[in-house]
């Protein structure tokens, strides 16, 4: 075996992770074991399968690496490498305050590796905070490729059931079967808004209701905001909000800072700024600069994830093979000697 | 943006990532055309002892399919594969012809060694029963193996078989390619001797069917599948399946290419002709030539080429050569001339006009192989019998081996459990101690 696993440190829909050692290295990883299903009726988990599948071919600083895959009776195993928090728990952590150079940091390092992604063509899917990890060093990485897939192939349909709710564009919330790249920038401005709020920006209760979150925040899009809009497969008569300025939301942002936020959050999808082009945007050029990783708040073990997930997230994770919902049962400590 | 074939595949408007993945195609047509550098000896070295080593079974799961990357190359090179280069398609899975020949005389090789050592050990555990093995009644002579060449002409009739499954299932031919693809590079590693073709064919079009966001419940692709396996069998060989393609499930294929080279060759055209009419009927005629070079295609995703060649070199191999056929010569010379020419060194051994030239030929011989269906199973069936009588005793659930082995295997779980419970015993024992004391 690769690995001695220690502590379990979270769990997945599909899988329970666990922190563990290399035996050949001593290097401290994450071990991601993959849940087997009762029935095991279809073997490898699909989830599994796409996070493999991503993970082996992208490789970049911000983006979870994956030094390993083996099976062990029978059963496949991810080592990653160990990331001790989220940008989830660090934005809960009232404990810590946060400069505008903080969140310009973690943003700049999540669009980073995000374009990464894109310009593979690859779509995550499921960008939120609980999936942003943070390394010792302060790195922001991008984890969690459940639900990742290829796209750019105008011939295949593709799956509107993703992403988690909160972080869901309007598109796929009308239910989009074609889409690209701006479902992740959607998600990313989301996590941007929160950044900045320091709590959820659209909240929405339910999957309509999240629509109508969307619209009360930013405004219904009109015709003109959004052309082609009433050919989406789920578009129904929307209710009709005005849009509130952002600024009386985000008082304490500059007006760079919204200026991005918009461009992220622009609802026709291909409008909507690209990860390459948001980091070329003038909110990286101006003061305060990104705050070196290194010095970020929650960084070296201050402000860490608990040891077992307290509270699992109120909104729902939109995806179909995923529907059993993992509540935090408290994790019994075992003794392991492996 | 001329009309064509491309035009009816697009997405509805208003969610249009037409522009977005028309650039990313073409973007990904001239990132992926470098071709491969031949570190050939050093390569064939090291591939054909990542080959033993897989083979034989050892943990080094990663191995050191060193492919063609080991070589240095110039630093305009290193540019446009940057992107490539870190695909795993790119880094493990491409080997030159002579590559492809030793690794495969290598898996053969060491599968037949083990094969020799398992008979003997079944013949063995009959004589202390007293009695002879049904299966193996005298040793194998050397002509009773499957040779590597003999498992090539079988493992077509199996990878033909995957196109039928498309019909059935109703997949794409992405899907289809991908599930060719895990099953060549399989085998390219294991012998059919040792893994049932029959199994593994369903394995990879299942996999495929996970890989390309196709997934259906196992047993619905059972049903669908005439002489299916019971889904227990497929479920045993998964892991073994996924593990012999090295964790590495991202596969591409040239028909993305394809249209990259169409798009962009109806932009060329654009620049190219100024007469509206002439254009008119050029681009007609390049989005016929475009369906048609699809079809060319389609021979070359059932042969090595894969390996030799990326995506991007047979999609415009096939489709030069497609112009080149239908009196669309000049046109194609001036846009390969145009677009590629300043990155020559990019093709060595003859340049573009030999790539595209051995590409065209590959490509015509193979899919005029793909016609003849009947041949193969005709060629494959004395095979399929031959098979039968060399399979690895160890592998195979009936013999007296397979059970010894078990048996072995058993113990050892035993073993390493009782280890485990006292070392449990010894903690708690300490741990009494320590809450007494
Ligand atoms: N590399 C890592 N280092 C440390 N902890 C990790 C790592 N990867 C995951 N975890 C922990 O395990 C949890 C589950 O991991 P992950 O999100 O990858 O699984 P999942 O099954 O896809 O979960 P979900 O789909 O519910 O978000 C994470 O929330 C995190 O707490
Ligand atoms: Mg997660």
């Amino acid at each position: 075996m690769a690995c001695a696993s220690s502590r379990k440190v979270g769990e997945g829909t599909y899988a329970n992770v666990y922190e563990a050692r290399m035996l050949r290295t001593g290097l401290k990883v994450a071990l991601k074991k993959i849940k087997v299903s009762k029935l095991r009726a279809d073997g490898l988990d699909v989830s599994a399968v796409r996070e493999v599948k991503f993970l082996r071919e992208l490789e970049h600083p911000n983006i979870v690496r994956l030094h390993d895959v083996y099976a062990h009776k029978g059963n496949v195993h991810l080592v990653l490498e160990f990331l001790p928090t989220d940008l989830e728990a660090v934005i809960k952590n009232s404990a810590l305050t946060f400069g505008p150079g903080d969140v310009k940091s973690w943003l700049m390092m999540a669009l980073r590796g995000l374009h990464h992604c894109h310009r593979q063509l690859i779509l995550h899917r499921d960008l939120k905070p609980n999936n942003l990890l943070l390394g010792r060093d302060g790195q922001l990485k991008l984890a969690d490729f459940g639900l990742a897939r290829d796209y750019g192939d105008p011939a295949r349909a593709l799956s509107s059931q993703v992403v988690t709710r909160w972080y869901r564009s309007p598109e796929l919330l009308l239910g989009a079967q074609h889409y690209g790249p701006g479902v992740d920038i959607w998600a990313m401005g989301c996590i941007f808004a929160e950044l900045l709020l320091r709590v959820p920006y659209l909240a929405g209760d339910t999957d309509i209701g999240q629509l109508h979150t969307i619209f009360r925040a930013l405004g219904t899009p009109g015709a003109a905001d959004w052309p082609g809009i009433e050919l989406l497969p789920d578009y129904h008569a929307l209710p009709q909000y005005p849009r509130t300025p952002m600024r009386t939301l985000f008082t304490a942002a500059g007006s760079e800072t919204l200026d991005l936020l918009e461009r992220m959050l622009v609802f026709y999808p291909p409008a909507r700024i690209s990860a390459l082009a948001a980091l070329g945007h003038r909110y990286f050029k101006m003061m305060p600069p990104p705050t070196p990783p290194a010095q970020l708040p929650g960084v070296a073990g201050v402000g860490g994830r608990p040891p077992t997930k307290q509270v699992k997230l109120n909104a729902t994770k939109a995806n179909p093979a995923a529907d059993e919902t993992v509540d935090a049962k408290p994790v019994a400590r075992r003794l392991s000697f492996t | 943006m001329a009309a064509g074939a491309a035009d009816e595949a697009a997405p509805p408007v208003g969610i249009s990532i037409g522009k977005l993945s028309q650039r990313a195609q073409r973007r990904e047509v001239i990132e992926n055309l470098a071709p491969p550098t031949a570190s050939a000896q050093e390569a064939a070295a090291a591939a054909a002892t990542a080959a033993l080593a897989q083979a034989a079974g050892t943990a080094d799961t990663k191995g050191g399919l060193a492919g063609a990357s080991a070589a240095t190359k110039p630093a305009e090179l290193q540019k446009h594969r940057q992107l490539s280069e870190q695909s795993t398609q790119l880094r493990h899975w491409r080997f030159t012809a002579e590559q492809i020949a030793a690794i495969r005389e290598q898996a053969n090789a060491v599968a037949v060694a083990r094969i020799k050592h398992a008979v003997a050990r079944e013949q063995a555990l009959h004589a202390a029963a007293g009695t002879t093995s049904p299966l193996f009644p005298a040793p194998l002579g050397d002509s009773d193996y499957i040779t590597a060449e003999e498992q090539t002409v079988l493992c077509r009739y199996f990878e033909i078989m995957i196109g039928q499954f498309r019909h059935i299932l109703k997949f794409d031919v992405t899907l289809q390619a991908t599930a060719v693809a895990f099953f060549r590079r399989f085998y390219l590693f294991h012998s059919v001797m040792e893994y049932d073709p029959k199994t593994v064919v369903l394995n990879c079009t299942y996999l495929a069917l996970k890989v390309e966001d196709k997934y259906m419940a196992l047993k619905d692709f059972c049903r669908n599948i005439k002489n299916a396996p019971d889904p227990e069998v497929l479920l045993d060989m998964e892991t073994k399946v996924i593990q012999g393609l090295q964790y590495e499930l991202a596969v591409h294929h040239p028909y993305w290419p394809l249209h990259g080279f169409f798009l962009d060759m109806q932009a060329h055209l654009q620049t190219t002709i100024s007469i509206p009419a002439t254009l008119h009927a050029a681009s007609k005629k390049l989005a016929n030539l475009y369906v048609e070079s699809k079809s060319l295609l389609q021979g070359l995703i059932f042969s090595d080429a894969i390996f030799q060649y990326s995506p991007a070199q047979l999609a415009l191999g096939c489709f030069v050569t497609t112009g080149n056929d239908h009196g669309f010569a000049q046109e194609m010379a001036r846009y390969t001339e145009d677009r590629f020419l300043h990155v020559a060194s990019l093709f060595p051994h003859g340049g573009l006009v030999a790539m595209v030239e051995r590409i065209g030929q590959l490509a015509k011989a193979q899919t005029a192989a793909l016609k003849e269906d009947a041949g193969v199973r005709a060629r494959a069936a004395p095979l399929a019998r031959k098979l039968a009588k060399c399979r690895n005793p160890a592998l195979l659930p009936d013999t007296l081996l397979f059970k010894q082995l078990q048996a072995e295997d058993a113990e050892r779980q035993q073993a390493k459990r009782s280890d485990k419970a006292a070392k449990e015993q010894a903690y708690h024992d300490a741990l009494d101690d320590v809450v007494a004391g």
